[in-house]
């Protein structure tokens, strides 16, 4: 009798045909899960907010990126440093606590990449382009640290994972051969982002709520692990030999997952976590199967129906780990 | 959304209080045990559907390695055994093994029968045709969410093919109208949760969303199809942005400056992304999901947001400083309707 009314409940009510339509549409409401005119209010604000700065702020930096010879030097340089003293002074007098402060701060934050790129392109410094984007990175860390900002925070990983990858592939190994150590580095940094993430949830802070961007982190996390796997599956000990570091990156993909598993499953019911583990699994192993067992047809139908009794189990587990769905 | 006081038997109380339940049902209803019936979460249905949709594709591979299947005729026939022999052992058996191989043997089986006919018809407008029907009727009989979900998918694909082979790409503005409308019917998700539709309405009303903007996902590629005036989808996704708005708010009571004010952004929205529908049929999936409390539809709509609006630039037809001008002025003018919208709900407020 004491249950709460939850969407789910109520539909599974209608669709055993106990509630009517009318009825349902009417609980649906009382229940609160229909917006009221508070609700449409506040979607409104921030759709046109959101939708308005990312236009304004990408005209700003094709404004820029414009090859614009008649503009002088100083005139560029000081539109763009007008602009960012603007968005500052505008984050500052609004307050970190209000909605449109913190964006006019990662408007600050892109205003800085705008400033260093007109910098290189006025003074023709030559850079190399992680050297735009590493003190970007580096000037913008104490807005996204004091930001409280879930876009601002993911801002500032991109340009770690940005600058991290044009380093390499511009000073590194710009031929591309020893991505091994990459790939390791770009986990160290996300998933480092990520164990951040999870602390911040553990104790509580509130701006780190929302789960979307911690789930962003671990796809990409998962993506940064099994990408170079696959390397080292398809292009094999030839490839390995020469990117030794290779042979490192299963065992840390294995060491991820079983943190990633024990955390989501013991401290932190996530289940959605445990989901994007269970796939990452099941597609690495099957290429490692396709591969390795090099089949002939036969094997073609052994692995698919491997596939079938893993993805049935996964579903089992997770079904049975949840107890009620969402969808 | 506020939050509710209510357990689910005050709830049902109060409907048995209004006539919308029979006497003395809400105490019944509300010591119902919960069904067992599993409804899984997004992503779980994802998972089922991807890790079929793999061993499909493996299974294919497998038969078009046999020796008995050697030719394109042969794959199409092997298909179109393979689809009743799924479609039977789903009817048939209830251990999810048994469902996931069934659900995988019908994606091998729908992959063989449309290829192999593709290959003998040269993937002609009746292939597209031929594999349309084929997904709806699985739609209509295989009794899965996450397949009938991806067959609506194919569907819609089937059907964009089709506008594709025909080559009068104009019909795709057509085929985005149908769609929409289709995805409009969330609105009146209660009817179906309610009616004979119970099992079809949410994986096909998914399918449809997602096909609506997959769709407009065309309209990012000028080299995939060259349709040249996506304005025309602008004016239809435009129109039941506006029409969507003003419906919503209008039976949810939301008047005043609050509905107009969408209305006009709403147009606004229409007008500044001309070249590229899918930021307004992103919105239109947006407030759709939005409207009705679905944080997967919104979720999916947000994704979608961000990619047109991340293409927006591309699909200007202007030169850059130009297009700087005009991403800048769209992005005043929604910051401009903002500060007239708060201005008039503070004053609206204010008079009571």
């Amino acid at each position: 009798m004491s249950q709460p009314p939850s969407r789910k409940r109520l539909f599974e009510l209608a669709e055993a045909g106990r509630l009517s339509a009318a009825a349902l549409e009417q609980a649906l409401v009382r229940a609160g899960h229909l917006p009221d005119r508070a609700a449409w209010r506040v979607f409104m604000d921030r759709m046109l907010l959101a939708l308005g700065a990312v236009l304004l702020l990408a005209g700003i930096v094709f404004f820029f990126a414009y090859n614009w010879y008649d503009l002088p030097r100083l005139g560029k340089l000081g539109l763009v440093e007008a602009l960012l003293v603007g968005a500052i002074a505008g984050a500052w007098y609004r307050g970190l606590n209000d909605l449109v402060g913190r964006v006019l701060l990662l408007a600050a934050a892109v205003l800085v990449g705008v400033f260093l790129a007109v910098f290189g392109q006025v003074y023709q410094t030559g850079a190399d382009a992680y050297e735009l984007f590493l003190p970007w990175a580096l000037f913008i860390l104490p807005w996204v640290v004091l930001g409280r900002f879930i876009p601002l925070w993911l801002f500032g990983l991109a340009l770690v994972d940005v600058t991290v990858s044009l380093y390499w592939e511009q000073v590194v190994a710009p031929e591309m051969r020893e991505r091994a150590a990459m790939f390791l580095v770009l986990f160290v940094f996300n998933a480092g982002a990520h164990v951040a993430w999870a602390a911040g949830m553990a104790k509580g802070v509130g701006w780190l709520k929302g789960k979307w961007g911690l789930y962003l982190i671990v796809i990409l996390t998962l993506y940064l692990l099994v990408v170079p796997t696959f390397i080292l599956i398809f292009d094999g000990v030839s490839r390995a030999a020469g990117d030794p570091l290779l042979y490192a990156v299963p065992v840390v993909f294995a060491g991820y997952l079983a943190v990633c598993l024990w955390y989501y499953l013991r401290r932190v019911r996530d289940l959605f976590v445990v989901a994007a583990c269970l796939f990452s699994i099941i597609i690495v192993d099957t290429a490692f199967l396709v591969k390795v067992a090099d089949v002939e047809f036969w094997g073609f139908l052994g692995i698919g129906l491997l596939v079938v009794a893993q993805s049935a189990g996964a579903a089992r587990w997770l079904r049975k780990l949840g107890g009620e769905g969402t969808a | 959304m506020s939050a509710t006081p209510h357990t689910l038997y005050t709830l049902l109380e109060g409907l048995e209080g209004d006539g919308l339940l029979p006497a003395g049902d809400a105490a019944r209803l509300a010591a119902l045990p919960v069904s067992e019936e599993v409804r899984d979460p997004w992503y779980v249905v994802l998972l089922v559907g991807a890790g079929a949709w793999l061993a499909g594709i493996l299974f294919l591979v497998f038969i078009a390695g046999t020796k008995l299947v050697d030719t394109s005729f042969k794959v199409m026939i092997a298909g179109a055994v393979l689809m009743p022999v799924a479609l039977v052992l789903r009817w048939k058996t209830k251990h999810l093994f048994n469902h996931q191989l069934a659900f995988a043997a019908g994606i091998a089986g729908q992959l063989g029968f449309v290829l192999g006919l593709g290959a003998e018809l040269d993937f002609t407008a009746e292939t597209w045709a031929a594999a349309f029907a084929v997904e709806v009727l699985l739609v209509w009989l295989y009794p899965d969410f996450a397949h009938r979900l991806l067959s609506t998918l194919l569907a819609v694909a089937a059907a964009a093919g089709f506008v594709y082979r025909l080559e009068w790409f104009s019909l795709i503005h057509g085929l985005v109208l149908v769609l929409a409308v289709a995805t409009g019917l969330w609105l009146y998700e209660a009817k179906g949760a309610a009616g004979r539709l119970r099992r079809h309405y949410r994986p096909v009303g998914y399918g449809l969303a997602a096909g609506l903007l997959g769709v407009l996902i065309l309209s990012l590629s000028r080299e995939m199809i060259d349709v040249g005036d996506w304005w025309k989808s602008s004016i239809v996704v435009g129109g039941a942005l506006v029409v969507l708005v003003y419906q919503v708010l209008d039976g949810q009571a939301v008047r005043g400056v609050v509905r107009w004010g969408m209305v006009v952004a709403a147009l606004a929205v229409a007008a500044v992304a001309w070249e590229t529908p899918g930021i307004s049929a992103a919105l239109f999936v947006l407030v759709l999901g939005f409207s009705r409390g679905n944080r997967l539809l919104t979720g999916a709509a947000l994704v979608f947001l961000a990619l047109f609006v991340g293409f927006f630039y591309y699909n200007l037809q202007l030169t850059l400083l130009v297009k700087s001008g005009v991403l800048a002025g769209s992005g005043l003018l929604f910051l401009g309707l903002r500060q007239v919208f708060l201005t008039m709900t503070r004053r609206e407020a204010d008079d009571g």
